[in-house]
């Protein structure tokens, strides 16, 4: 693998790379600090691949926290993105999971969102604006740093889960929110007592952020001021750290277990072999040899690949989108 | 056989209108100034007839234009005289509520305000509150990405909906949901304002209903005080629900219509809703006083009961039309700006008043940025209506200037093509255009809406770089 | 909104209310939601907008037929949509201008003037409460 990747001028030399591999019928791999899953550097053919590196392309380039807005180069990595909004009481609002020095590009391009899922939104709320370079090596700008913003195709957040497969995502603008001051409860339950529960609070007007089940004890988090909670039989204050835990969710296995993600209605029953009950109830995680049948699973070790449960009405859809972004099919599919 | 026998023969007579007389009142929406009248409006009664609808005018070639109630402010549902008007306000079935889940599955036609009353029992609420909420669709809703005066907390309608049921223009069906892996086509519906496809069903987020909430209401005897005052709040760590901002012009329109007391003499009217738990509030509305009175405020009123608080709304929520008492036509725009551009932007649109003769009402949501100027004007005038448009323009391009955009929550409808042009480049439009021919390689779906062809953008170049000169020119480009 | 009413209307005094009523309305579509007929027919032409709309028109002189009339008839003159207005619209004034107005250009069947005839005589009469 050829990395061609430096600081300066980095957009210009990308856009070169993107171009000379059309030139000559080369694929692009896309990488960040690959935290999540190892890439194959062949293609479905078992062709060799060229990486596009971003890691080295990072850093803040604009942040004013009266307009709630960060503006942030794709390569990265969460932590210091993260430091430097906490350095004024600010965060991201989708918590997203850190595998390891994980850049925001990475985290975007896989559309990944911690345990505030249902109560605060996932990623792809908080994008306002993204710089791309699409497979033909053209840069292009798509929505801006603007909360609203209805001018043409919702372009930025489209491309949210898109995998590096259509475009190089190179900087995003990004709706962060007050660091928000919260307080983790805990009681010990059934399973199925415990999601009937967090579904029932999660419709009272008690501010939560946060409610999961692990390890026979049900979790929720709250923000900000609100009624006493340690009160009610059961209950007590616990440490803030489970939902750490749960984000990245990386679980010890049992020899021939596979980690499923299932995702499935927040009042879902318990299904069979879980292991953990996230985001209010609308993620759970299985741990089993065998697919659990559902229709939105993932099986996590692979978890770039596509489900393949398009209908051929979306697949159609699809499939045409990527010649729109990258005709020549430039970008490496997974 | 023609296209309008076709449609009578699928759908019945009675929900088909051809005759001139009949279709007249479907020539325009809210924005009136756009008219045309169209070949026909179908008015089907459920989905099996919309698929019908779409066969057959694909059959036919003949575009399709959807509207909901018909209250969208950029001619988004301006019919073609060739096209058919596919209205869709009878599918206005709330097909499902689950309260524990926070769910709500309606058809588009119905009302955004219907689905928050229908909840209202269980302690929940549609939170996306558009001004025309009484009146308007969810269809549209989802169709503009509509916003509304709770945006900066609560988000648009693309973060309240989690998944629609689409029509293609062979009547297939397709689901999107945010549980879908890859590429994030429900995010793509939302805002794509009927190009994409027809939408017939749709899964609302339903959220519980505060604790408490209070208004704040603060007035300034100038405008730049007002505008910092609102950075101030929010720099501060607090998120209102709802942060409005209105002029003297327009406080004056509200106040004639809702009579809530608003103080007339004020040269900027700050409305600022706190929400939360009972103690959270408190504490934030204080804070938020503090901060406003601090600020210049020289009059603040913190409602105290919940009839107080809604009443002081009714004012802002119907500002609007509201300057229709005072002007026999108005057009509203819809920039959005970087908030720290604000007193710069409302003195320039103050200046261009001057030079275009025509009075301006700004309304603004302050929390998001969005600015809606109102300008007010006689369209039975010779040439007015030419002026206003002519004005509006130079307010969109300006809000791009400074790092905005030329739409919040209208759309681009047939409205801002030009403007269009000059926030976007030729590639995006490119990719656009490629987006829409995946969904509609007919192109009978709103045809001519939302995303200007490349020769009106290169013909409106040409008109902007004239005699080599940007406006603004002081200003640094984005 | 923008109107076009011929001048030899505008120079009576019913052409001149019907005119200042219609350039208050702003077409923005809030009354809507308040008229029960629009609530269950959900056709533009059975609200207070449409029902305007096909008033202007008539005043502006273009052709007019029973369709109209049976979508005036069909208001119930509740007047709901006049609380939801914020643009202060008389639309109750308006619509008994436009009520005469139709009647006189797409005069009713001799059957439907004796029935309604009849209909308006009877209930009006002592001995309909006995």
């Amino acid at each position: 693998m050829a990395t061609l990747s430096t600081p300066n001028h980095a957009v210009e030399q990308f856009a070169e790379q993107v171009k000379q591999a059309n030139l000559d019928k080369q694929t692009i791999q896309i990488t960040g600090n690959q935290s999540k899953v190892p890439l194959r550097n062949e293609d479905l053919n078992g062709d060799p691949v060229q990486e596009l590196n971003i890691s080295n392309y990072s850093g803040i380039i604009e942040y004013e926290p009266a307009e709630l807005v960060v503006t942030v180069k794709a390569g990265t990595p969460l932590t210091e993105l993260q430091a430097a909004l906490a350095e004024r009481n600010q965060m991201l609002a989708f918590e997203p999971p850190d595998y390891g020095n994980s850049t925001i590009g990475g985290t975007y391009a896989v559309g990944l969102t911690g345990p505030s899922k249902p109560f605060r939104g996932i990623l792809r709320d908080f994008v306002l604006g993204t710089k791309m370079i699409d497979g033909q090596g053209r840069q292009l700008g798509f929505g801006g740093k603007m909360i609203k913003n209805v001018a043409g195709y919702d372009v930025s957040r489209m491309l949210v889960g898109s995998k590096g497969s259509m475009a190089l995502i190179t900087e995003m603008s990004l709706k962060v929110i007050p660091l928000a001051i919260e307080v983790t409860y805990c009681i010990e339950m059934p399973e199925n007592e415990a999601i009937l529960l967090m579904n029932k609070m999660a419709g009272t007007a008690l501010p939560m952020t946060g409610g999961a089940y692990y390890q026979g004890r049900f979790y929720y988090r709250v923000a900000g001021e609100h009624s006493l909670q340690t009160n009610q039989v059961g209950v007590r204050e616990c440490d803030n750290s489970i939902w750490l835990t749960l984000n990245p969710f990386r679980p010890e296995l049992e020899a021939g277990e596979k980690l499923w993600r299932v995702d499935v209605e927040s009042t879902n029953p318990a299904i069979e072999n879980t292991i953990a009950v996230g985001m209010g109830g609308t993620r759970r995680w299985v741990a089993s040899p065998h697919k659990p049948n559902h229709p939105y699973v993932t099986l996590w070790q692979t978890r770039f690949a596509p489900r393949h449960n398009d209908t051929p009405c979306v697949q159609k859809i699809k499939l045409g989108l990527r010649d729109v972004f990258d005709p020549n099919h430039i970008f490496k599919q997974l | 056989m023609d296209v309008i026998q076709a449609l009578t023969d699928a759908i019945t007579t009675k929900n088909v209108l051809s005759s001139v007389e009949s279709c007249r009142p479907y020539e325009c929406d809210g924005l009136s100034a756009y008219r045309e009248k169209p070949l026909a409006v179908a008015l089907p009664d459920n989905v099996e007839q919309v698929k019908a609808v779409l066969r057959i005018c694909k059959q036919y070639k003949v575009p399709v234009i959807t509207r909901g109630s018909g209250t969208g402010l950029a001619g988004g549902t301006l019919p073609l005289k060739d096209g058919v008007v596919l209205g869709l306000s009878k599918l206005s079935e709330i097909i499902k509520i689950d309260p524990l889940q926070r769910i709500a599955v309606v058809q588009p036609g119905v009302r955004n305000i219907a689905v928050s009353q229908a909840v209202e029992k269980y302690g929940l609420y549609y939170a996306p509150d558009p001004s025309s909420q009484i009146a308007c669709s969810i269809g549209g809703n989802v169709a503009e990405n509509s916003g509304g005066v709770h945006c900066l907390k609560y988000g648009l309608t693309v973060h309240n909906v989690l998944s629609i049921k689409v029509l293609n223009m062979d009547g297939e069906e397709s689901n999107f949901d945010e549980k879908d892996d890859g590429i994030d086509l429900l995010a793509l519906m939302n805002g794509s304002e009927g190009l994409l496809g027809v939408i017939v069903e749709i899964k609302l987020k339903l959220l519980p209903k505060p604790e408490a909430a209070q208004l704040v209401m603060a007035a300034f005897h100038s405008v730049s005080d007002c505008a910092d005052a609102v950075t101030s709040v929010l720099e501060q760590g607090i998120i209102p629900a709802g942060l409005e901002m209105m002029d003297k012009f327009s406080l004056m329109a509200a106040e004639e219509f809702a009579k809530v007391g608003y103080p007339t003499e004020a040269e900027a009217l700050l409305l600022c809703e706190v929400d939360g738990s009972h103690a959270q509030v408190q504490t934030d509305a204080k804070r938020v006083a503090d901060i406003l009175s601090q600020k210049g405020a020289y009059k603040i009123t913190v409602s105290q009961s919940e009839k107080e608080r809604i009443a002081l709304w009714q004012g802002r929520k119907n500002a609007f039309p509201a300057v229709g008492r005072f002007s026999p036509d108005y057009y509203c725009m819809d920039g959005t700006i970087p908030r720290n551009k604000l007193a710069f932007v409302l003195e320039e649109i103050d200046r261009l008043s001057g030079i275009y003769g025509l009075k301006v009402a700004n309304v603004f949501h302050a929390g998001d940025g969005n600015l809606h100027p109102l300008i007010l004007y006689d369209a039975n005038k010779e040439g007015e209506l030419q002026l206003t448009e002519k004005f509006g323009t130079e307010i969109l391009n300006l809000c791009v200037d400074v790092g905005g955009t030329i739409t919040g929550e209208h759309g681009v409808g047939v409205e801002k093509l030009n403007s269009m042009c000059h926030q976007y480049n030729t590639p995006e439009l490119e990719i656009f255009h490629g987006i829409k021919a995946v969904f509609d390689d007919t192109g009978l779906l709103n045809p001519g809406k939302a995303v200007p062809t490349l020769h009106r953008c290169a013909e409106v170049g040409q008109m902007h770089v004239h005699n080599n000169q940007l406006p603004h020119p002081h200003l640094e480009r984005f | 909104m923008q109107t076009n009413l011929p001048t030899d209307l505008l120079a009576t005094e019913q052409g001149q209310t019907a005119d200042k009523i219609l350039r208050s309305c702003v077409h923005c579509g809030f009354c809507l939601s308040t008229c029960p007929t629009y609530g269950i027919l959900g056709d533009e032409l059975d609200s207070p907008r449409g029902r305007i709309y096909l008033i202007k028109s008539v005043l502006e002189g273009n052709e007019v037929s029973k369709d109209t009339l049976d979508h005036l008839d069909r208001c119930l003159t509740c007047r709901s949509c006049e609380t939801t207005c914020p643009s202060g619209v008389e639309y109750g004034h308006l619509l008994d201008i436009g009520r005469e107005v139709v009647e006189e250009r797409s005069p009713r069947h001799p059957l439907q003037r004796l029935s309604r005839y009849a209909v308006r005589k009877s209930l009006t009469t002592a001995w309909f409460l006995i």
